[in-house]
């Protein structure tokens, strides 16, 4: 920052010679030059084959100037941002912590907003001091509204250094970090997702709306995932996954109609779409997923209960998002699995489900 | 080696720029974004029509089905006509009855065939 101060200071004076230069040929254009930026461009031309006045070398060297601290100050600025996304980060893993599920999360603690969060993500050592009993209003989670309003939306790249890779949110669409997004589902009433990483949603999309969709990343951190054979042909895969008991993935749950888009594999992701008919459902809907392999685990992108018809969007969104993520290095999937760090199930069985 | 690395990502970032820009469209126009659906040329049109339709053979027989979208479905046949094809597909807890409209299907085998 104090070098980028430096040689703006440099440049300023660069910008005082090249107006003294060119008042020396003419106070008017002088006077022009020093009101109207553009003019030095008039002069520049103007004088630029009279060695006594023409102020190209000043001028080249006062951009160069220009564009250093301008470069400084935007890696600066991205530096910024970045420790401000690990504070946030922190700030999630705290709150993932102390989850319902924990059973250490006080009220006030799970309906702050992440900006609080982000800013103090170092806790006190000393002992609590006793405090009454929270009451019921204070116990339930906050409503949808809320929980959007008190959100912080994010854009650019999502930075998950512990975990070894970095998500990067394509234009129009925005983040939420963990620990919104697990407040909104809580105030969905639902479960405490341990695997989650973030939402990611189009701009254009209200999520408190009843059409809303948005893809929820998650972060699978059992170790690196072989094959299993064939992992990918889609009969044995769709009959596995229609008697399987479970399955660690995302979804609307209920029974698998069958594969609206089979599962394959292309430049490192695998995706593809199911049709579900979900429990007391009366129509099915779309569950579209993409995995992306990694040394020390799986990155999944799930858009869930989606209408028929909806695939080619909720199945490219997942796709660009699987692609886009970038891999830490060493955090890279490898064709071998390295030592001690082996998931307890195959990709067969990640994409089918349990048994 | 510098060019074909500085050529693979140009490609990347422009396949990933095709791709968010189609999302753009699917969100925006969704109408107006193509469908992926190959059409039969009118002569193959016309001789499916007189010919006798070969999936019509594998009624209660389990059947694969691919689609047109790569799709893939299992059940038993249930019926055939010139605009469905209906599935009965067994549930944990009940067996549906599942149509898919023929225009979509792209191929129809009997579970046991390769």
């Amino acid at each position: 920052m104090m070098l980028a101060l430096i040689l703006e200071i440099i440049a300023l004076v660069l910008g005082i010679a090249i107006i003294v230069r060119v008042w020396r040929a003419s106070a008017l254009d002088g006077v022009l030059c020093f009101f109207l930026p553009f003019w030095t461009i008039v002069a520049l031309i103007k004088y630029w084959r009279e060695p006594e006045h023409d102020i190209k070398y000043l001028m080249l060297g006062q951009i160069l100037l220009m564009a250093a601290a301008g470069g400084i100050l935007v890696h600066a600025d991205r530096q910024q941002q970045a420790r401000e996304l690990l504070a946030q980060q922190q700030a999630g893993e705290d709150d993932a912590e102390d989850a319902p599920g924990a059973g250490r999360a006080s009220p006030a603690q799970q309906s702050r907003g992440a900006r609080t969060a982000a800013k103090a993500p170092v806790r006190s050592t000393e002992p609590d001091t006793p405090a009454r009993a929270p009451t019921p209003e204070e116990l339930a989670p906050p409503n949808l509204r809320q929980a959007l309003h008190n959100a912080t939306f994010l854009r650019g790249a999502m930075e998950r250094s512990l975990m070894g890779f970095q998500l990067q949110i394509p234009d129009h669409f925005h983040a939420l970090s963990a620990s919104d997004a697990r407040r909104i589902e809580a105030s969905l009433r639902q479960p405490p997702d341990a695997h989650l990483v973030g939402w990611i949603a189009h701009e254009s999309v209200a999520l408190d709306a009843p059409d809303a969709w948005h893809v929820t990343a998650r972060w699978h951190n059992d170790g690196w995932v072989g094959g299993g054979g064939d992992p990918l042909d889609p009969w044995p895969l769709l009959q596995a996954a229609q008697h399987a008991g479970g399955t660690r993935l995302a979804g609307s749950g209920g029974d698998l109609i069958g594969y609206t888009v089979a599962p394959s594999s292309f430049d490192g992701v695998i995706d593809w779409v199911e049709e579900r008919l979900p429990a007391q459902a009366s129509a099915s809907v779309l569950d579209c997923h993409a995995l992306r392999l990694g040394r020390r685990g799986v990155l999944e992108f799930t858009v869930s209960g989606q209408p028929i018809g909806s695939q080619q969007l909720c199945n490219a969104t997942v796709k660009l998002l699987a692609r886009q993520a970038k891999l830490d290095p060493g955090a890279e999937y490898s064709s071998a699995p390295p030592d001690g760090l082996k998931a307890p199930y195959t990709l067969r069985e990640l994409v089918a489900g349990a048994p | 080696m510098l060019s074909a690395f500085v050529l693979s990502a140009a490609l990347w970032a422009a396949a990933d720029a095709d791709e968010a820009a189609r999302i753009e469209q699917l969100i925006h126009h969704p109408a107006a974004a193509p469908v992926v659906a190959p059409t039969k040329p009118a002569n193959a049109r016309a001789a499916a029509k007189t010919a006798a339709d070969p999936a019509a053979a594998l009624i209660g027989q389990r059947v694969r089905v691919r689609t047109v979208d790569r799709g893939a479905y299992a059940g038993t046949l249930e019926s055939v006509d010139a605009n469905t094809l209906v599935l009965r597909i067994d549930l944990s807890k009940q067996a549906l009855s599942y149509s898919l409209p023929r225009h979509a299907v792209a191929e129809v085998n009997a579970e046991s065939a390769p």
